[in-house]
């Protein structure tokens, strides 16, 4: 949805019938990514947000576990890919209301609610300041918001919404209040609007509903509710967030002042019989996160009470350890009450490993309450016609079926069917659209189609509007002067001020200017090119020019806001700004969208259950696909399996429905091949089968499985009676003697693999089984990690028939806790204080989940990477859980780490999804700003190749080396990095970028120190510190790079050789970064940097580097008051000093 | 570190005693970080050894039964019938307090845990009017209120009260004999069986239409204990409490007045055992000119005396400290009555008070209403 400003499409818009539409509900990451996938894969989507804005929970993150990515940083650009996408229609304050029909055509009835402000809201947040009504913020319970508000500062849609609860006005019929709309320059405020039912037609509907979390003021003796520093975990991630109700200080509710010792307490409603049966999955490891988070916020005393520690995910047993390195007390307990005592609160519980009851004093306690299926999901089933579980979740249609519904044509992802992380959430939103394509009849994306009238580009004719912005940057700018003062600059051929730059009128004004004066560059000055870059470039458009010629000067968020009190300074920065966005239009050339035609082909290599998923639906949806098995016959490991947990079907009837399914679709099967050779890149790769035939295809999905531990030091192998659980399977449990015990964790957890996840409730339903066959059973366990609510209520059946279950030590690998004797096994159980000696006539191995070794050499020809277990490394551990760093290769299943059945059929279905979004449109179509290599000036050293880390840059040492354009993303990392300035980046080449620092610099140097700052992180921050409204120092002047590592040696002394006082390299933290890690080169560069400027005399403290976070406003002020204090400290000879230096050096 | 050995059939029989929810226990600690008589008790420890059949820890004598640490339990774990389980397993090994024993031999010989005479069973009866067969109601009379001083009061009030109604009243004086709670927390299975076949023998001699119970262990008993060991009582069994709300309600009962702020202490096997809550209480609410505050803990919540589970009887030291927290949250109402419904809290908390020396006063609701109507 491009903001309203659609135009003319090239074909007519088809979806009237519903037949290319998919409905999506719920607006959060899940839903987000299905959008995303849909349509990517050229499917037109309809997305129904309840809320306001879309982003759901983690909008409202500070950071997410286990990388601790910043939330909201690697949200928001997902956010923005899908209100700006062409074929994603975003309907927020709606809910679904009626279905009817079915697969393939379903009429959807949704009522929308009014939200009082229209599209005409520029966010300036006059309204805000006026409005007299101001209620607790319902997101941290404890800060204010007005009746008017933007839910949050990235929110998209991005307007402002009336909380007509709260608000003073009663539409239609009463409106006493009208501040807002008196303020409001822009009319956008309109409380004449109605509820509004909107009908259609769609082929299949996604739910996505999410989560909410348990009202913890139900468990009367945690004091929730009744003590204020008493929190929710959702309540303590705003506290640590910069732009939460304390700006990230952690401090207490009740006096203000700074915490020194928390109390994290997991269960809190959890796994509990008076609450919720089932585990909640996603607490252990955020309060794992909230641990490490509150030392590093200087909390002292930090102590989580957990029951078991289930980190059980890809990469979570390192986050585990590192808890425990940082300090953090981890206990094993369960909170019994909490004390208000003078002032502090005393937390009593058992530490149940000493048997010690504790009482001890915090300054804060912190819960984790269940999570719950959201309000409205009762109503919601019923108007879909679909069931709920019995806690209240949206039921599957068998056990095995990750994301189908118990009707046709309805699929759900995320938290909808039970507790879901994010990464969770994102790889089942993928499997729901892998078979939600299947309904849609044509897939293909709408395209803006436009006349390029102004051909004569090479000289610049620039265009320059300024923009009021009501009085947003007129009340403190001149905007007459910068006007007047363009007007002398060369090239410049029109200059206008406008009142509102983006509104639709001043866009067609735009586009008539540009016709009538042959305008070939468009440079306006009014707020930040993040939100209206778009806007400009339909101008653009709409004039007949190419879009690319476009640039802003955002005098809007980055001056006017920030410097209200300064309007002389506040104008002179504006000038410099627009200068600086003059300069660099010039070397603006027009480029169109990168294409790609593509092989519309797929490759699965592997037919497990996974490969077999991902192939049926990759072919119902109209892709050809290729499945290669190496053994005889398709269904890998589930082929051993007799029963599977914790449901307990049979593994026969998932093969059959599976092979089933790979017959009708029409997948090609190759058995007894194999691949023995693949190259090429997305879209195009060309492959060699053991079998002599060579194949074109366009992606690969890797679901070549894992194997299953064999353990030596046991006696594996060499006892009698000893099995793994794979043996058990394949014995269908017949097991000899009355007494068995079950040994976990063996292989897993032991330092060098993590936790192999399937093993749990595989174990538990294996002993379980022999426990009804009348034997003794007791299983020797280090935590039970049942985190479904299926296998959390097989845990408790086991338990209460009888099934014995024994604790030992939750890090030490279990071998240090278990003697294996003759006929016996000894325990060290830790919840009895002694060992304990268990009858055992035989033993069951609960044994891990180890990499398939098997297809090294095909994953080294695609040079997919594997992370430091062995797995196949995922692009994203978060966000991008399906696809390789590799474009065009994708993953499904166990090789890219342990999961169960239903979770490998659902990365299966994802993996389809993103080999569809890949292919079905026959092409692909990139942004066009990409590294070229200048092949005349290269020498060939191949640099470039080594820091690009999307392994866009091929070529052989000495001989050649080329960007592949399919493969590069834009972050200019290699043009950085080139040692001959051979790398150029349309609009980021050096020249453009030095241009600017060149207009920056022109006048008084010494005054104005140099930020360069990366476009996802640091400057977002810098607009962020603009809609908070924080004042800075005028001084710095901000340039826009793609990402920090961008920024060259050329740059940083090119600044300081025009007398530049200082220079930050701003950029996103390490694991936040926008480009796979780039900006790590960045750091490894400015090192360097650091030490040559130093041996030139230049002083350390002039040249610093920070990484944040786009909330991360005090940062960017940090950094702007450090630059300002520099720039006034440091004397005109050391200038005059460097400027010297700097000019022979290379 | 010491060795325990699994031993599968005894963990089976401790669950059985729990009907089975020995083991969903999965080891919290939120019972022991509860427990009143915390940390002498570590009742977590005690369901692990449960869990793998070991029995050989005396803390299980001091559980005083109050079921306080279920109401949190998140496994639904009924904690205090493990206690029992264990105790069987215990007195059968011989290892029990010696002054428990001492009771269950004065049982044995003279029909009560007091050690006094049968044949003075009947003199709280001095110059009351009841018959020795078919009636209204039968009151089978606690062994504390038949013979302490102290506590005969309570009895003679509520036949007092009774008579105010007009309802007519059966006793069997002499023939009773002790319920058999501390019997059933000593785990003495086979006297008990004996004991509550006889007891309902003499109940269906009286041929009762309801049988009303004194003590809220006498009424767990009879309702509760003895029907699962092949003896059931002939008629419906009523604590006084339930019974003289419903007079209450039909209007045959009418409370007078009594000036007074009182509260109100749950007794364990009234409230958490029983689910009796509201009935005292609506009680007391009738008497007119009573104003009942309630202490911080009440009802589901509500503290224990120190005195079940045996403890009244055993001289649990610990069990004292019990007792103080609660008089102390009495103190804190402001009431100058605490009122109860049970024989051992009585005893208890005036036990307690000649140590503490509280200005409060402990009287049974029966108390409260008899004043009320004179």
């Amino acid at each position: 949805m491009s903001q309203g400003q659609v135009l003319t499409h090239n074909e007519e818009l088809s979806h009237q019938d519903g037949s290319d539409t998919i409905l999506i509900i719920g607006g959060g990451i899940a839903g987000i990514q299905a959008a995303l996938d849909a349509a990517n894969a050229g499917a037109h989507v309809i997305l129904v947000e309840k809320n306001p804005a879309i982003g759901g929970v983690m909008a409202y993150l500070d950071k997410t576990f286990p990388t601790l990515d910043c939330s909201i940083c690697i949200e928001a650009p997902k956010i923005g890919d899908v209100i700006r996408h062409p074929n994603i229609e975003v309907i927020s304050l709606a809910e679904v209301i009626d279905v009817k029909g079915g697969p393939g055509d379903f009429e959807v009835t949704i009522l929308q609610k009014p939200r009082y402000v229209t599209s005409d809201c520029s966010k300036c947040g006059k309204c805000e300041e006026v409005c007299p009504v101001a209620v607790p913020n319902p997101v941290d319970g404890t800060s204010l918001r007005k009746a008017i508000y933007l839910p949050y500062p990235q929110a998209e849609p991005g307007w402002y919404v009336v909380d007509i609860d709260n608000c003073l006005n009663k539409p239609p019929g009463y409106t006493p209040c009208d501040r807002c709309m008196l303020v409001c320059d822009r009319r956008a405020i309109d409380f004449t609007m109605t509820p509004k039912i909107v009908k259609k037609r769609v082929s299949s509907i996604i739910i996505a509903t999410g989560f909410k979390l348990t009202d913890a003021g139900k468990i009367k003796e945690y004091k929730y509710g009744v003590h204020p520093d008493v929190l929710t975990s959702f309540e303590f991630d705003r506290i640590l967030n910069a732009s939460g109700p304390t700006e990230g200080h952690v401090l207490r509710p009740s006096d203000g002042k700074h915490v020194d010792s928390i109390l994290f307490v997991g269960c809190a409603g959890s796994r509990d019989r008076r609450y919720k049966e089932y585990c909640s999955r996603i607490c252990c490891m955020y309060i794992l996160k909230h641990t490490i988070q509150a030392k590093s916020h200087g909390v002292h005393d930090v102590v989580a009470l957990f029951m078991d520690v289930r980190a059980f995910g890809k990469g979570h047993e390192y986050f585990y350890k590192k808890a425990l390195e940082e300090g953090v007390e981890i206990v094993r307990g369960k909170l019994a009450k909490v004390i208000p005592k003078n002032g502090k609160l005393v937390a009593v519980y058992e530490d149940t490993i000493n048997g010690k009851i504790v009482e001890r004093e915090f300054d804060m306690i912190v819960l984790a309450p269940a999570v719950e299926p959201p309000e409205g999901v009762r109503g919601l089933a019923k108007a879909l016609n679909v069931e709920l579980d019995e806690y209240g979740f949206f039921k599957p249609r068998t056990p095995w079926s990750p994301v189908e519904t118990t009707r046709p044509g309805i699929y759900m992802c995320g938290a909808a069917p039970s507790p879901k992380d994010i990464s969770d959430s994102v790889q089942e939103a993928g499997a729901a659209v892998g078979l939600a394509l299947s309904h849609v009849k044509k897939l293909r994306i709408l395209k803006e189609e436009y006349e390029e009238v102004i051909k004569d580009v090479e000289e610049p004719r620039i265009g320059f509007f300024v923009c009021h912005c009501g009085t947003n940057i007129a009340g403190v700018v001149d905007v007459f002067n910068v006007r007047d003062f363009t007007k002398n600059i060369p090239g410049v051929v029109h200059s206008e001020n406008l009142m509102f730059a983006c509104s639709a009128a001043s866009v067609d004004y735009i586009a008539s200017v540009i016709r009538e004066k042959k305008i070939n560059r468009l440079v306006v000055a009014a707020c930040s090119p993040a939100t209206h870059l778009g806007v400009f470039r339909t101008a653009a458009k709409k004039g007949g020019l190419n879009p690319y010629l476009v640039e802003m000067a955002n005098i809007r968020n980055l001056d006017s806001w920030v410097h209200a009190h300064d309007p002389k300074e506040a104008t002179e920065k504006a000038k410099d700004f627009t200068k600086m966005a003059i300069g660099r239009a010039r070397g603006l050339k027009p480029l169109k969208p990168l294409v790609f035609p593509v092989v519309k082909r797929v490759l699965v290599i592997g037919g497990g259950i996974a490969g077999m998923k991902a192939a049926s639906a990759a072919a119902k949806a109209g892709l050809e696909v290729v499945l290669v098995e190496k053994s005889d016959s398709l269904g890998g490991m589930l082929r051993d399996l007799y029963k599977v947990s914790p449901e307990g079907y049979e593994a026969r009837r998932v093969i059959e429905e599976a092979l089933e399914e790979v017959k009708s679709s029409g997948v090609r099967v190759y058995l007894n091949t194999e691949v023995k050779k693949v190259e090429g890149f997305a879209g195009n790769f060309k492959v060699e089968l053991s079998n002599g035939e060579n194949l074109d295809v366009g992606a690969v999905i890797i679901a070549t499985g894992a194997k299953v531990h064999a353990p030596e030091d046991l006696g594996y192998g060499k006892r009698p009676n000893m099995y793994t659980l794979l043996d058990v399977e394949k014995l269908e449990y017949k097991v000899p003697g009355d007494n068995v015990v079950f040994i976990a964790c063996v292989g897993s957890r032991n330092g060098k693999r993590g936790c192999s996840r399937y093993c749990c409730s595989t174990m538990i339903h294996q002993a379980l089984q022999l426990r009804r066959q009348g034997k003794n059973v007791v299983v020797v366990y280090k935590d039970i990690r049942t985190y479904t609510p299926e296998s959390e209520k097989l845990y408790k059946e086991a338990m209460k028939e009888g099934v014995v279950f024994i604790k030992v030590n939750s890090v030490k690998p279990i071998e240090e806790s278990i003697v294996v004797e003759d006929g016996a096994v000894v325990a060290r159980a830790e919840l009895l204080g002694a060992d304990v000696g268990i009858p055992a006539d035989s033993i069951v191995l609960a044994t891990a989940l180890n990499p398939n070794p098997e297809i090294d050499e095909v994953l080294l020809q695609l040079k997919t990477p594997k992370d430091m277990e062995g797995f196949l490394l995922e692009a994203h551990p978060k966000l991008g859980p399906v696809e390789s760093p590799v474009g065009g290769v994708y993953l499904a299943g166990t090789c890219q780490g342990p999961k169960d059945i239903k979770e490998s059929i659902a990365q299966g279905l994802a993996a389809a999804a993103k080999a569809l979004a890949l292919l079905s449109k026959g092409y692909i179509e990139k942004e066009p700003i990409i590294a070229i290599i200048d092949q005349d000036k290269c020498i060939k050293c191949g640099n470039c190749a080594k820091v690009c880390t999307y392994g866009a840059v091929r070529g052989e040492l000495k001989k050649y080396f080329e960007v592949i354009p399919a493969l590069c993303e834009g972050c200019g990392n290699c043009v950085a990095e080139c040692p001959v300035g051979a790398i150029t980046m349309v609009g980021y080449s050096d020249e453009d970028i030095i241009r600017q620092i060149e207009e920056a610099l022109s006048e008084s140097p010494e005054k104005k120190p140099i930020a360069f700052t990366c476009f996802w992180c640091s400057y977002a921050a810098a607009d962020n510190a603009g809609i908070f409204k924080v004042q800075y120092p005028t001084s710095p002047r901000v340039i826009r790079l793609p990402c920090s590592s961008r920024v060259s040696w050329k740059l940083v002394k090119k600044a300081f050789e025009l007398g530049a006082p200082a220079v930050a390299v701003t950029g996103c933290r390490l694991q936040d970064c926008h480009y796979q890690y780039a900006n790590k080169h960045t750091v490894r560069r400015f090192e360097h940097w650091k030490k040559r400027l130093e041996s030139l005399g230049v002083k350390p403290e002039r040249f610093i580097l920070r990484l944040f976070g786009a909330p991360d406003v005090p940062d960017f002020v940090d950094v702007m008051n450090y630059l300002d204090s520099i720039a006034k400290r440091v004397s005109k000879d050391e200038i005059e000093a460097t400027k010297t230096k700097l000019k022979g050096v290379k | 570190m010491p060795r325990l050995r699994l031993d599968f059939e005894v963990r089976s029989n401790l669950v059985k005693y729990s009907d089975g929810t020995l083991s969903l226990c999965y080891q919290c600690g939120t019972c022991t970080a509860s427990c009143l008589l915390s940390p002498n008790l570590g009742v977590r420890s005690l369901m692990a050894r449960a869990q793998i059949g070991v029995v050989d820890d005396s803390n299980a004598w001091k559980c005083v039964t109050c079921k306080y640490c279920e109401v949190t339990c998140p496994r639904g774990v009924k904690i205090a019938d493990v206690v029992r389980g264990m105790r069987i397993v215990l007195y059968e090994k011989k290892i029990v307090p010696e002054r428990l024993v001492d009771g269950l031999w004065r049982i044995y010989e003279d029909g009560n845990p007091l050690g006094s005479p049968r044949r003075e069973r009947s003199l709280w009866t001095r110059g009351l009017k009841y018959s020795q067969g078919e009636a209204e109601v039968l009151i089978y009379t606690c062994c504390m209120n038949a013979y302490d001083r102290r506590l005969q009061g309570v009895a003679r009030s509520l036949v007092e009260v009774l008579s105010k109604a007009n309802v007519s009243i059966a006793i069997a004086s002499e023939g009773e004999s002790c319920c058999g709670d501390l019997v059933y927390n000593i785990g003495e299975e086979y006297y008990l069986e004996e004991l509550a076949s006889n007891n309902v023998s003499l109940m269906e001699k009286l041929k009762p239409s309801i049988i009303l119970t004194l003590s809220p262990h006498c009424y767990n008993m009879f309702k509760n204990v003895y029907p699962r060991y092949n003896a059931k009582p002939p008629a419906p069994v009523v604590h006084y409490t339930v019974y003289l709300s419903e007079l209450i309600a039909s209007g045959r009962l009418k409370p007078g007045r009594l000036e007074a702020n009182v509260t109100y202490h749950d007794p364990c096997y009234l409230g958490r055992f029983n689910g009796v809550y509201e009935e005292p209480r609506t009680i007391l609410q009738h008497i007119d000119g009573v104003n009942l505050v309630e202490m911080e803990h009440n009802r589901e919540n509500s503290l224990c005396c120190g005195g079940g589970g045996g403890a009244f009887w055993s001289e649990n030291v610990e069990a004292r400290g019990v007792t103080r927290v609660r008089l102390r949250e009495a103190l804190d109402t402001g009431a100058s009555i605490m009122s109860t419904a049970c024989p051992y809290c009585i005893r208890m908390f005036e036990d307690e008070l000649k140590v503490a020396k509280y200005t409060v006063n402990i009287v049974d609701v029966l108390e409260l209403l008899r004043e009320s109507l004179r």
